[in-house]
């Protein structure tokens, strides 16, 4: 690939994905700081790889694997061991009614809490946009396992935002 | 398919929009209801997980990835040809990246940073002292070290947001009381030091380091400056680290 090419491809991979990314980061290791030095790292990374990037619709899973691969390789073990939500959002500028943002507040409390085996696969979905079989093949998992999860992740969010009345009880693991 | 079934395909795939799915959430009140409930829920779940963006992100990224690309082409030129653009690159580099932060960007980092968990933290530090090694470890990571003297007094080491990134929030033992200090490795003071006072009769002093820049916040009567000029001499960049 041509230097010139190799570039603009960068560069749109940057302009379309960094945000989210970001996002997902965020919510992956639960910092702030920490999250935009992954999305950095993830991206020196794409930029040495990217002749493997054959699949241009290939590239928010490809992208994915590669924060994954980063976060579990350098940056999980540097998780603080005191982690509030405002090590997961700074400075937020907010138009909100304040009950919107109590809500907010305690949706995202909620998240902290999660297990990361419900979290991920929820954030994947939500943030990213992933549909279930692109989550089961980014987590190596089966397409029930993945629904189990995401199911279970926002039961316990939903438990934490109010008692359920509403709810599909019991359900067994769908696996 | 029965409401049961419906309300847990919104549970796993709340984005489900086949014709099934559609026709199920006109199928009656209660499916309507429970359509409604699900799109309210995913609306604030949205909401919640969207959380700001570092400004100029994808920017920044780019910008990175060029700079890395023009020393990569730099190679094959003399070694102190090499050397010499270089220091110049990492220069315009910190001023492009990191201008200078304003004494009025610092005060509102340092009050949001010490309102959010200075004292909590501080009360965490009583269980300390901390491992040395675990304060050098983070330290290094930066690319400075804390002189021997003054590893001894760390009570308290962790990762802390900074205005230009990740820092370290550390809490050490003085002869006046526990002094919280944020090390703030890639901001740079427009003026140093700067001052400024806090809730509950705190204060805090900033000054800009060799590398980065320190907040050491302490209780008001503390010679604050002086601790902090201490501090500065002796938070030095770790050997085989350049500027």
């Amino acid at each position: 690939m041509k230097d010139a090419e190799r570039k603009r491809r960068f560069d749109a991979l940057a302009h379309q994905y960094a945000d989210d990314l970001f996002r997902f980061g965020v919510w992956l290791c639960k910092d702030h700081a920490l999250a935009n030095d992954l999305v950095q790292e993830t991206f020196v990374r794409a930029w040495k790889a990217l002749d493997s990037l054959k699949d241009v619709d290939a590239a928010k899973s490809w992208l994915i694997t590669i924060l994954r691969r980063e976060y579990a390789r350098t940056f999980e073990r540097k998780v603080p061991p005191i982690t509030d939500i405002d090590h997961v959002v700074v400075a937020e500028e907010s138009e909100l009614a304040p009950e919107e943002r109590t809500e907010r507040d305690l949706l995202r409390r909620a998240m902290l809490e999660l297990d990361e085996k419900y979290r991920e696969p929820l954030i994947l979905q939500v943030i990213m946009g992933m549909s279930i079989a692109e989550i089961a093949s980014q987590l190596e998992l089966t397409e029930s396992a993945v629904m189990t999860r995401v199911f279970r992740a926002r039961e316990k969010l939903r438990d934490r935002m109010q008692p359920r009345s509403d709810g599909p009880g019991n359900v067994h693991e769908l696996t | 398919m029965n409401l049961l079934e419906f309300k847990r395909r919104l549970m796993t795939d709340p984005g489900d929009r086949s014709p099934e799915m559609r026709n199920a959430r006109t199928t009656d009140d209660e499916f309507a209801a429970a359509a409604a409930r699900s799109d309210h829920f995913e609306h604030a779940l949205k909401r919640a997980l969207d959380v700001p963006i570092p400004p100029g992100l994808s920017d920044r990224i780019i910008l990175r990835q060029s700079l890395e690309g023009q020393k990569r082409t730099m190679r094959w030129v003399q070694l102190g040809a090499v050397a010499a653009v270089l220091a110049i690159a990492v220069a315009v580099t910190s001023v492009i990246m990191n201008p200078a932060t304003s004494a009025a960007d610092l005060e509102r980092h340092v009050v949001w940073h010490w309102k959010h968990d200075g004292p909590q933290v501080l009360a965490a530090s009583l269980s300390g002292p901390e491992d040395p090694d675990h304060v050098q470890e983070i330290l290094s990571g930066f690319g400075v070290q804390l002189a021997p003297e003054l590893i001894d007094q760390v009570r308290l080491t962790k990762y802390c947001p900074t205005p230009d990134g990740k820092g370290v929030h550390l809490v050490l033992d003085s002869a006046d009381g526990p002094v919280t200090v944020y090390y703030m490795p890639k901001t740079h003071l427009a003026s140093s030091p700067v001052t400024m006072s806090l809730e509950g009769g705190m204060q805090a002093v900033a000054v800009n380091l060799e590398r980065g820049s320190l907040a050491l916040i302490a209780r008001e009567g503390v010679d604050a400056p002086a601790l902090a000029n201490e501090i500065k001499q002796r938070l030095a960049i770790a050997p085989g680290t350049t500027i």
